[in-house]
């Protein structure tokens, strides 16, 4: 379907529809290339604005996760370029490597979060108090450390571990899923 | 170049870092070198900022929390609660309903001055903040620029975001607003147990929108002609009279010829219908399945770079991946409902009537019991011949008399046959089976859909050409001769009122096991007969333990009442004449729903 005029506003419930469907693959993809929160969130930003004043341009034909990466990507390289005396950033081979593994990786988003759903439940629920403590109250590493009464160094080696494992997990589930498919 | 387990060690040192946000300049340079080294960490660190990602963002909003979400955006601006209530309100009651262009008008006046008046605030702060006085301290001069411009991008950031959110805000409530008011493109035909993320009414009009069935099956019949029956869980849209999004869930598509071009999309794939009939599967993010039943569909995969379409043929299924990769997979008659039958509460997905399950007490389709007996002598419930724990069975003399069967929905009776008296009766509507040989008048075993005979005291498997039958996958009734039992047709086409029985079929023979069991001066013959209402449609004569099993295929035209399956003693003598009748079946088609183009209310 393509559209005739440039304002987007008629199609704007499909717009959203979209995006919505897609924004936490598009903010996982710009995160892995900035990994800093406040500048992906930014980044964003500029480039949910840039999609909606081109979704006008947007074909039917296309791929909407793929047409919205590289606007991100755009985005990305703009906002680093601006911010490069200021923030240190990787290297331009480093980028590039990572951006072609970051869009493969984000389409299969939705798997990894159901096989980390599986992984996260087959912790320890210490391990699972920790995770929760961390992510879902958003504390800082000191305020949970000081929750569960554990040195801060303590609690910072615990989480690493607890990552790594689910990452493990996570590699092993979306491997199983490969080779069932 | 692989990582050595110290490098591996640093690696994950450094990405714990990141994670906690305390990665300064040097071991974010020395994460960059370590990522150009060692490729291999380049997908851990993917792996490991999408797992992070995951775990501390995101928690995807369903529609009512987006919708809440979008609420409290709106409610924090002060003024009227009815701009809110003017766009925002119950379903059911903006469902046909004629808008007031006034009202558009309305809305994005109060849009316009509820931004207008957000921005002025944030420049309001913006100049505060530049005219209060700065504190001197005993940072220097540079750094006390940095955190000025800090702030001020701060603020900016504030009025981008919110400029952003408003909008698109904006943009949703315009949206809703049209999306609410569009044209009827289709109805809801019907529906059994259905269960709705909003009101629904039965042959509720159904405008542009997108719609989630939780629970349940329905049927929504499109104007331009097309019927897509709907099994949940599911989440869609309709688009317009042709074409619809399928988003997740399953789903059958019959189309009329006026309806040809009829269009489902999926997140992977276009498919267009090309005059047919074909199910698709899909998930936001997994395959989707294209299957063919009759005619012909293109398929087009979504992704950029993706391969150019392709035709399917019936019997033809496809699978696209979120790359947009095609590939064959096995074709599946059954995995898609095809009918559902409210009033009786079960669904089709095109296998035949299963005439043992029918036997056990089912509907056809494997809701029925396994080793069943039902009693020849009484057309009731039998146990087998056993009593306490000990058998009784022995030859019965028959009665000649045709015993009703009540207990069962589609079996009509069960009886003894034997010609010598005259005509036997083989239904209850006085059906008579005119031709009807002499037998010995004994009977040995009751009807039976398990999967073994008995004799001797043991049990024996029911086995032609070396498959066991009897089961739920190979399913039989043993009519030990002299047996016979009748099913109701009729009383099936009540219950699946969207379905055409169109043929019998089976096997049937005597089972090989009988061959070990047999000494040199037995026979073991049998005939065996298929009848409807009355009348010889199959016939095998003098079937013994060598003969090959007989395959039988009796078509149906739709009017007959009775169907009747009888072993009779070839010889005159029913001894080890273990006949029996493999996967009995009833061939059945859907009837093609016809209806007028338009709909109405």
């Amino acid at each position: 379907m393509s559209h005739s005029s440039n304002d987007p506003s008629p199609h704007g419930d499909e717009f959203m529809r979209l995006y919505l469907t897609h924004e936490h693959k598009i903010r996982g993809y710009i995160l892995c290339l900035v990994s800093n929160w406040a500048d992906a969130d930014d980044i964003q930003q500029q480039a949910a604005v840039v999609m909606w004043k081109k979704y006008a341009t947007f074909s039917s034909q296309q791929h909407f996760l793929h047409w919205a990466l590289r606007i991100a990507h755009y985005e990305i390289m703009n906002y680093l370029q601006k911010k490069r005396n200021r923030l240190p950033s990787y290297s331009p081979s480093v980028l590039e490597a990572l951006e072609a593994k970051a869009v493969k990786a984000v389409q299969e988003e939705d798997r990894r979060r159901e096989a980390l759903q599986t992984c996260v439940a087959r912790l320890r629920p210490r391990d699972q108090e920790l995770l929760r403590l961390r992510y879902e109250t958003g504390a800082t590493i000191q305020a949970v450390a000081a929750t569960v009464e554990r040195s801060v160094d303590a609690i910072y080696k615990a989480l690493n571990r607890i990552h790594y494992q689910l990452l493990q997990c996570i590699r092993s589930r979306l491997v199983e899923q490969e080779n069932r498919l | 170049m692989m990582p050595t387990s110290e490098i591996q060690k640093e690696f994950r040192e450094l990405l714990g870092a990141l994670r906690e946000g305390t990665l300064n300049e040097r071991p974010k340079a020395r994460l960059d070198l370590l990522l150009g080294q060692y490729p291999s960490l380049q997908d851990e660190y993917i792996d490991y900022v999408l797992l992070w990602h995951a775990l501390c963002c995101y928690q995807p909003l369903s529609r009512e929390e987006q919708s809440s979400v979008t609420r409290k955006m709106v409610e924090r601006w002060p003024g009227e609660h009815d701009f809110w209530h003017l766009i925002e309100e119950n379903p059911s009651d903006v469902k046909g309903k004629g808008r007031d262009p006034s009202d558009v008008k309305a809305i994005e006046r109060e849009a316009q001055r509820r931004l207008d008046r957000f921005l002025a605030e944030q420049e309001e702060i913006r100049k505060q903040q530049q005219a209060e006085p700065r504190q001197r301290s005993c940072l220097d001069l540079a750094e006390m620029a940095v955190h000025a411009r800090r702030g001020f991008e701060s603020v900016c950031r504030l009025a981008a975001r919110a400029a952003v959110l408003t909008t698109l805000v904006l943009a949703v409530l315009i949206a809703v607003w049209y999306a609410r008011t569009g044209p009827v493109v289709a109805s809801l035909a019907d529906s059994m147990d259905a269960k709705w993320d909003v009101d629904m009414t039965p042959q509720a009009a159904l405008h542009k929108g997108e719609f989630r069935l939780r629970q349940g099956y329905a049927r929504i019949a499109f104007k331009r002609g097309a019927d897509v029956l709907i099994e949940a869980p599911a989440e869609f849209r309709l688009q317009s009279a042709q074409r619809m999004i399928l988003y997740s869930g399953r789903l059958l598509a019959e189309v009329a010829p006026s309806a040809k071009g009829f269009r489902v999309d999926t997140s992977q794939a276009s498919i267009v219908d090309l005059g047919t009939q074909f199910g698709v599967k899909a998930g936001p993010t997994q395959a989707s399945d294209l299957h063919l039943f009759m005619g012909r569909a293109s398929l087009t995969p979504r992704a950029a770079g993706a391969a150019a379409g392709q035709i399917l043929t019936e019997g033809q299924a496809k699978r696209v991946d979120a790359t947009g990769r095609v590939r064959d997979i096995q074709f599946n008659k059954t995995a898609f409902v095809r009918r559902f039958f409210p009033k009786s509460g079960f669904t089709w997905r095109g296998q035949p009537i299963d005439l043992a399950d029918v036997g056990g007490g089912g509907n056809g389709f494997g809701t029925g019991q396994l080793n069943r007996w039902l009693e020849i002598g009484t057309g009731l419930d039998g146990t087998g011949y056993i009593v306490n724990g000990q058998t009784t069975q022995q030859y019965q003399t028959t009665d000649n008399r045709y015993h009703h069967v009540n207990h069962l929905p589609y079996v009509d009776g069960v009886f003894s046959p034997d010609g010598s008296a005259g005509p036997v009766q083989v239904s209850s509507r006085n059906h008579l089976w005119r031709d009807c040989p002499k037998t010995a008048g004994t009977y040995f075993e009751d009807v039976f859909n398990g999967d073994y005979i008995r004799a001797g005291g043991k049990r024996h498997g029911l086995v032609l050409k070396g498959q066991a039958f009897g089961t739920r996958e190979h399913p039989a009734i043993t009519l030990h001769s002299n047996a016979g039992i009748t099913f109701d047709l009729d009383a099936m086409r009540r219950d699946m009122p969207g379905l055409e029985i169109i043929e019998f079929k089976a096997l049937c023979g005597i089972s090989e096991h009988a061959r070990t069991h047999l000494d040199s001066t037995e026979t073991g013959t049998a005939d065996f007969w298929v009848l409807v209402d009355g009348n010889k449609r199959f016939e095998a004569l003098g079937i013994d333990v060598n003969s090959q099993p007989q395959e039988i295929s009796v078509p149906l035209g739709g009017r007959e009442q009775f169907v009747t399956l009888v072993s009779t003693d070839g010889d005159g003598r029913p001894n080890y004449d273990w006949s029996f009748f493999a996967e009995p079946r009833l061939e059945v088609r859907a009837i093609q729903t016809k209806r007028p183009l338009s709909i109405g209310q």
